[in-house]
């Protein structure tokens, strides 16, 4: 054989033998991701993605349209097809981010805590408090929706719907259970990462708490069995959000890419300027009698107007009509989640209502006023026009006609900019028709009654064989909503 | 063990090197019957290995061993003759031709070439002529309606933009699922694309077939079935194109050949536009159109109700309106192409060389958009010895484009939108001329919210380019140490480099403070095969044995880093450092396979064919205890035509009838079983972006998601079963042709991330899962109803139906989603159905059909999720005729479709924003027809009349109402016509042009016939990667194209 040969056959095997080898195939792990996380990464991003999609164009800026919160102006602004017309993406976003980028990312963290060595108890109980109050959300605009099944691919590759009522329940137990694993004296736990209380064990606890009133105050309607817990809870009110340095809040920063998702929206599209959303008649028609010193926070003078003006929803605004301010829509407008306000007010009306305690009107006005002044201290409101308005203008629980009404009207304009929140209330405030405040179908929705939740995910419709059958229509009441 | 026992008996043959110690030297030429030299025939020393071929001029010479009595000419297509050699040393041959067979070859899996007779299944091949009469930027349009089963779709009218290659059916519940096999002188070559519209990625970028140069093609041969391409294994299930370059020819002297092409082209369709109203909106208290400049739309004043008013125009201009009909039209440039090649070729008795050269230099039809693409091939071959061969094969690439536009939604630079957008009372030359303030040099809005750009600003400012840089190259080494024994290995290379950059300048409406991204791709893909093939011919009388045993190995690795920077501190300066934001993202992956294969073929008597093939893969993407499959097939042949010949059948010339069974499995993308968590940077913000830049944010630095997609190491391979029939028959010496199958594929155990219920925390899950049916029918239909020594007429026609069915998806499950639109609009896979068009259909009262209607608004009211149709068509049928007269030749394909749904968005956009041509005319509001429940629940007939046309069209024609913007997708193309000259051989007698054509092609001429309104339904917003189509969002209009042709060789 010429050697020429030889080469040729020499090669041949050579390549031969580099494929026999096991370990040529062996190269399937991906050089670019982790096998294994602390859970503060997880958390971190899990309440991140979470905050971002509450302040976004798939929940903030639908429901705040719905709800009738703030107005569209009709085409002269925004556009009409946020109202009544829940596009799949607002449904599904939504739904994924409860369950899946945030929901389940905390379940992992929640996971990789508590088997850890040692245990991390404090880290899975800041995610558990995280995630109730996901759940509670999620519960309140879709209804019955998985809890007890959920993220457990493997056992239940179809999570069944649990009643409302079973998940407030679960929302309470998984409280409760964080409460119990909470060590102020370990300092194993997420701290840096915690951008609501820095690793604040004590203000953990009392956040649990001060959700566990709403979770009940939302329920006690429907199931007045609660009155005995929200009892306890307001007549103990230093285990409660306390001050207004204790409101769980996310911030966001003056900083490219860390500005408030609602910046970030008019940033891409109108240089950071609110051309598209206007005042609702259905909050200002509240402020502007009482000279309510948040409205200059709330809104901003139409461009040729001299002075405020609001629209009823899907009504065509003008160049006179106002406008949401620019101050709350500024880039590091923080996004609270739970206030000191809204403590207050729950507070205010368990008295007012007698829930658990007596009713004791004179504690409650003592409560609202507080909680009127703190929401108007947390929007930055004039000094001098909050005392003003808090000597003049204050309605006093004791002679009024309708003290529940009046708290409930408070609650309403405080959450003006925080629709989710505000969905929930107005529902709450009183059984169908006698809402606060009233509230009537904006033209070009389609005719029927008002909206009264969100339809499921078409994600989780197409996926899941044990959704509720009839599907929800939007006009459904979920339990809580007599 | 297998290659050990390769190896053992390869040496063994080596050892085999016997000499043969006397010879002497004869010589002959070979000639057919007309006295035409044969070039490239066989001729052997019978009973020996000793061999060559005949040169260009038909002549060969051999040395032949002493005792040797005779030879054996042969060569395909002519009937094989054995001379006795006595004492001649000059042995002249005249070679008979095989009238009774075809004397087609085809180049079947791993570039071995057969005879068309020997094939059990069905193929289709294209020369380089039919590649090469109507040029087409990216050649895959050249196949378009010339094989049947091969459904050929341009994405859109991007200038180097994509094509989708679909083979008998979608064949896969992923939405990445439909990737046909693409080899290139041996050599497996990516087709990658980056879709052309979707949700993630709104830009054209092409397929990467289309960096091929049609000029140097020899060869397309489409294979379809599954025991085609069996020899392949996974990575052919979707079928394969085996493109053969061209070589030179052995023994010539060097010759030149020049093509030169120049066209033109516009655009196919526009949309019918209304030209009665001006802009703005519908005041419900004056029950008026009133003029706003805020609006870009047709909503507005009849223009001729305000005849005598002034109004404020976007430059500030106080104007009277009039329409500007040709607004649209005005705006698309003529596109201007150039296609040049040059090649050399030729060679010596033992080499053979060719070298080409192309240069495609194209204009697009908007402005600001060119393209520049270079090719340089050489494919040179060489005989060392009579036993040792080699042959080199390259090709390098480069794409230079610029402006490519956006299409689809969600990005601010869409060009469609925003042309079909002006209103019809600007005038465009006035919006080209005042785009940008010449002053201050920012952007001069066309409305006053400033949230639309002018589209010539995105021309001039926010391009997307990108530049490729591609090789590909194969070496072949063949050694035939003994007659029957061929020893080879192929060892190729594909790499290619894609870098793309999309700028968006300050001031842009939805970007303001400006943005740019830079994507760098870069791809690699190494293959070796090695090959041992064993011709047995007289091992049994009557019988012809040839076995192949191979060997593959396969390796790809792509990479993609990305970066996106927003928020520029200087305009126009597109440097990370300028951006206050940067998001920084990259991609990698590797996938490795082996494989060794069989092919066993066995003849009787030329009559009766048999192949066996087996192949085993390894795969580096699934779990190691089930990353092994095996695929066996079998296919066959029968020439019955032989056995009738002397029998009376005069009338058949041919025929054949064949069948065959396989079955191939496949796997995964790299990484999908370990349960990985991935660091992120961005966060979905609706209406900003889908990954928007958000961490570090506070303290939080950096942070990790876990997976959206549920891993499973529990994954095997999914499998394909298909089976096939057919039959070709040619009559009336050859004058009808009829080929003639039908084919069941079925893929089981298909490998998805099927959608889960997302309160599981998963989004999907990956599974073997579901199986999908295609069945259908393929004719081709050749007939030449006239033959005269000047004229021909012949009629090619190429018939397929398909339809597809999903069996099963998993247990529960009746809907899973492929792909997702805009709005939701979903391609979904339905167990029963076809893979379909769904979304929001309006509510209609189940017992009588009709609409139900809003008693308030007197609007259609927008219902639940439902199917509308398939997106495949029913069938496809292209006709081809040709006429030929002494030097001339004429041909038109008509292509057709029938069947298939089709959303078109941009349809949408021009009926809800009253753009359209049937939005205009007349605005009395209507009562639409329908019902309308009561109180009572009882229906009634609707007497409400809509509140205005612009909220019934607003309604009717809503994006998320899909509804209202689906059509039928059938239509009929004139897909191309040309007309060609050969010069007179006699003009270039002594002439040192040795030949000379010219010709006229136009391509894509004529929408005939079609449903939809506005725009070609053969634009697809999935791109060519996705298993999606039938929907168009904002594409590119596709383009028609009429070019001159001269094609000169020396």
């Amino acid at each position: 054989m010429k050697s020429k040969n030889k080469i040729i056959v020499g090669v041949f095997i050579a390549l031969m033998g580099l494929a026999s080898c096991s370990k040529y195939l062996d190269i399937n792990k991906s050089p670019l991701t982790a096998t294994e996380v602390e859970p503060k990464l997880l958390f971190g991003y899990a309440i991140t993605a979470w905050d971002a999609n509450k302040n976004s164009g798939d929940s903030w800026l639908p429901i705040s349209l719905f709800t009738q919160n703030i107005a569209s102006g009709g085409d002269y602004g925004w556009g009409k097809e946020n109202v009544y017309s829940l596009g799949p993406y607002m449904l599904g976003n939504t739904w994924k981010v409860y369950y899946s980028t945030a929901g389940n990312n905390l379940k992992q963290a929640i996971a990789i805590a508590e088997t850890s060595e040692p245990v991390n108890n404090n880290a899975a109980a800041q995610c558990k408090i995280v995630l109730a109050q996901l759940m509670y959300e999620a519960t309140t605009l879709y209804g019955d929706v998985p809890f007890s099944e959920a993220w457990d691919a493997v056992n239940f590759p179809y999570p069944k719907y649990d009643p409302q009522k079973d998940v407030f329940e679960g929302v309470l137990g998984l409280l409760d259970e964080a409460k119990g694993q909470i060590d102020p004296n370990n300092d194993l736990k997420i701290s840096d990462y915690d951008v609501y209380y820095h690793g604040d064990m004590d203000a953990w606890t009392a956040l649990a708490n001060s959700i566990k009133l709403k979770v009940l105050m939302t329920m006690v309607d429907k199931d007045p069995t609660k009155a005995e817990d929200i009892g306890e809870l307001v007549s103990n009110p230093s285990t409660l959000i306390s001050s207004a340095e204790e409101a769980w809040v996310h911030p966001y920063f003056d900083k490219t890419d860390n500005e408030n998702p609602k910046y970030r929206l008019l940033k891409e599209y109108t240089n950071g300027e609110n051309q598209w959303f206007f005042a609702n008649t259905n909050v200002f028609k509240f402020m502007e009698p009482h000279n309510d010193p948040r409205i200059p926070q709330f809104f901003d003078k139409g461009p040729k107007a001299t002075g405020y003006k609001a629209v009823e929803s899907e009504v065509l605004a003008d160049e006179t009509t106002s406008l949401i301010s620019a101050y709350l829509y500024r880039k590091d407008a923080p996004s609270p989640i739970l206030t000191y306000q809204e403590t207050l007010f729950f507070e205010a009306e368990a008295y007012a209502r007698g829930l658990g305690v007596a009713k004791n009107l004179s504690t409650a006005q003592d409560l609202f006023k507080r909680g009127v002044e703190a929401a108007m201290n947390f929007y930055e409101a004039d000094p001098s026009g909050i005392q003003t308005y808090l000597a003049n203008e204050l309605p006093d629980l004791a002679t009024s006609a309708d003290p529940v009404k009046e708290i409930h009207i408070q609650q309403w304009i405080d959450l003006m900019d925080r629709p989710t929140e505000a969905f929930t209330q107005w529902r709450r405030s009183g059984p169908e028709g006698s809402e606060i405040p009233e509230l009537k179908r904006p033209s070009g929705a389609t005719s029927g009654p008002l909206i009264r939740r969100l339809t499921l995910s078409p994600d989780e419709i197409s996926a899941n064989p044990s959704i509720p059958s009839p599907l929800p229509r939007y006009t459904d009441k979920v339990w809580f909503d007599e | 063990m297998k290659q050990k026992l390769l190896s053992l008996f390869l040496m063994c043959t080596l050892l085999f090197g016997a000499a043969y110690a006397q010879e002497r030297r004869i010589s002959g030429k070979v000639t057919d019957e007309k006295g035409e030299a044969l070039p490239g025939v066989s001729v052997t020393v019978v009973g020996t290995t000793v061999g060559t071929q005949t040169d260009s001029n038909g002549t060969y010479a051999l040395n032949v061993p002493n005792g040797a009595t005779s030879i054996s000419i042969s060569y395909i297509g002519f009937i094989t003759k054995v001379e006795e050699i006595q004492s001649r040393d000059n042995i002249n041959v005249v070679l008979a031709e095989n009238t009774a067979q075809l004397d087609e070859v085809v180049v079947t899996a791993l570039g071995i070439s057969r005879e068309a007779k020997s094939i059990g299944y069905a193929s289709s091949t294209i020369k380089s002529e039919e590649l090469t009469k109507a040029r087409e930027s990216n050649v895959l349009n050249s196949l378009a309606g010339k094989a049947p089963g091969v459904r050929i779709n341009s994405q859109s009218g991007t200038l180097g933009g994509s094509s989708k290659i679909v083979i008998r059916g979608i064949n896969s519940l992923d939405a990445s699922g439909n990737n046909v096999l693409f080899v290139i002188d041996g050599m497996t070559i990516s087709n990658s694309t980056s879709a052309g519209g979707t949700t993630s990625n709104n830009v054209d970028y092409g397929n990467r077939l289309g960096d091929l140069s049609a000029d140097d093609i020899e060869s397309m041969t489409v294979l379809k079935g599954a025991a085609a391409t069996a020899l392949y294994g996974s990575r052919a299930r979707d079928g394969a194109v085996i493109i053969t370059t061209k070589r030179g020819v052995r023994g010539s002297k060097t010759s030149v050949s020049v093509n030169s092409s120049v066209r033109f082209e516009n655009p196919l369709i526009l949309p019918d536009f209304q030209n009665d109203y001006a802009q703005g909106t519908y005041n419900e208290d004056t029950k008026k159109y009133e003029y706003s400049l805020k609006y870009l739309n047709g909503w507005g004043p009849k223009i001729s109700d305000v005849a005598d008013q002034k109004f404020t125009d976007f430059t500030g201009d106080e104007v009277t309106l009039q329409a500007y009909p040709n607004n649209v039209k005005d705006f698309f440039d003529t596109g201007v192409s150039y296609f040049n090649n040059i090649a050399f070729s030729g060679g010596d008795d033992k080499s053979d060389y060719r070298l080409g050269l192309s240069a495609v230099n194209e204009k697009g039809i908007i402005p600001e958009s060119n393209l520049k693409k270079y090719n340089f091939t050489v494919n040179a071959g060489r005989n060392f010895s009579d036993k040792l061969s080699s042959r080199f094969s390259a090709g390098y690439t480069r794409i230079d484009a610029e402006g490519r536009p956006a299409q689809s939604s969600n990005n601010t630079n869409i060009i469609t939108s925003a042309v079909y957008g002006l209103p019809r009372v600007l005038d465009i030359n006035k919006v080209k001329n005042n785009f940008e303030d010449p002053e201050t040099g920012s952007q001069i809005f066309i409305g006053t919210d400033k949230t639309a750009n002018n589209p010539y600003w995105i021309l001039n400012y926010n391009k997307n380019n990108n530049v490729v840089d591609r090789f590909i190259g194969s070496y072949n080494l063949t050694y035939k140490p003994l007659e029957w024994l061929t020893i080879a290995d192929n060892l190729g290379g594909d790499i290619y480099t894609d870098k793309r950059t999309s700028f968006t300048r300050k001031g842009t409406a939805g970007v303001t403070n400006g943005r740019f991204t830079n994507t760098n791709l870069w791809s690699r893909e190494i293959n070796n095969d090695f090959m041992v093939t064993i011709d047995q011919d007289h091992l049994v009388e009557d019988f012809k044995f040839k076995l192949i045993l191979g060997h593959n190995i396969n390796d790809r690795q792509t990479s993609s880093d990305n970066v996106d920077a927003a928020d520029l501190t200087i305009d126009q300066l597109y440097n990370y450092t300028n951006a206050a934001s940067k998001t920084p993202t990259l991609g990698f992956s590797k996938r490795r396979l082996v494989g060794v294969y069989g092919d066993l073929g066995m003849s009787y008597k030329e009559i009766l064919f048999l192949n066996v093939t087996g192949r085993n893969d390894w795969f580096s993407t699934l779990p190691k205890a089930s990353n092994s499959y095996f695929y066996p097939s079998v296919s066959g042949s029968f020439i019955f035509s032989e056995l009738l010949k002397d029998n009376g059948f005069d009338w058949l010339s041919y025929g054949k009838v064949r069948a065959s069974w396989a079955s191939v499995g496949s796997d995964l993308t790299a990484y999908n079983l370990d349960y990985q968590y991935s660091p992120v940077s961005t966060v979905f913000l609706q209406y900003v972006s889908s990954s928007a830049n958000i961490f570090p944010i506070g303290n939080i630095t950096t942070a990790f998601t876990g997976p959206r997609i549920l891993p499973n190491d529990q994954l095997k391979p999914q499998r394909q079963f298909s089976h096939e029939f057919g039959a070709d028959l040619k009559f009336l010496d050859n004058r009808i042709g009829l080929d003639f199958t039908y084919y069941n594929t079925i893929t089981k155990d298909n490998l998805i991330p099927i959608d889960v219920a997302i309160s599981t925390g998963y989004f999907s899950k990956y599974v073997n899962a579901g199986s999908i049916r295609n069945t259908g029918f393929e004719v081709a239909l050749n007939l030449v109803p006239v033959r005269t020594t000047d004229f021909s007429w012949s009629i090619t026609g190429n018939f397929s139906r398909n339809k597809q069915r999903v069996v099963e998806l998993i247990e529960g499950v009746n809907l899973y989603s492929v792909a997702s639109g805009w709005s939701g609009l979903q391609i979904q896979a339905e167990v029963g159905e076809s893979l379909g068009l769904y979304g929001t259909a309006f509510l209609r009262d189940e017992a009588t059909g009709q609409y139900l209607i809003d008693g308030e608004s007197g609007l259609k009211i927008a219902g639940d999720v439902k199917r509308f149709g398939s997106i495949y068509p029913d069938w496809m049928l292209g006709i081809n005729n040709e006429f030929r007269y002494k030097g001339f030749t004429l041909s038109g394909l008509i292509d057709i479709r029938h069947g298939g749904v089709f959303y078109s968005g941009t349809v949408s956009d021009l009926r809800a924003s009253g753009m359209a041509f049937e939005t205009g005319g007349d605005r009395t509001p209507i009562v639409d027809k329908g019902l309308v429940e009561q109180g009572d629940g009882s229906l009634v007939e609707n007497t409400t009349p809509v509140k205005s046309m612009q909220d019934y069209w607003g309604n009717q024609a809503k994006s998320d109402n899909t509804e209202g913007n689906v059509f039928d997708a059938s239509y009929v193309k004139l897909r191309e016509v040309m007309l060609s000259y050969s010069l007179p051989a006699k003009l270039f007698k002594r002439n040192i042009i040795k030949g000379a054509q010219i010709g006229l092609e136009a391509r894509n001429v004529w929408l005939i016939k079609s449903h939809v309104p506005h725009v070609d339904p053969e634009l697809n917003f999935f791109g060519a990667g996705s298993v999606g189509e039938g929907v168009e969002f904002n594409s590119m209009p596709s383009t028609r194209s009429i070019g001159f042709n001269v094609r000169l060789s020396f």
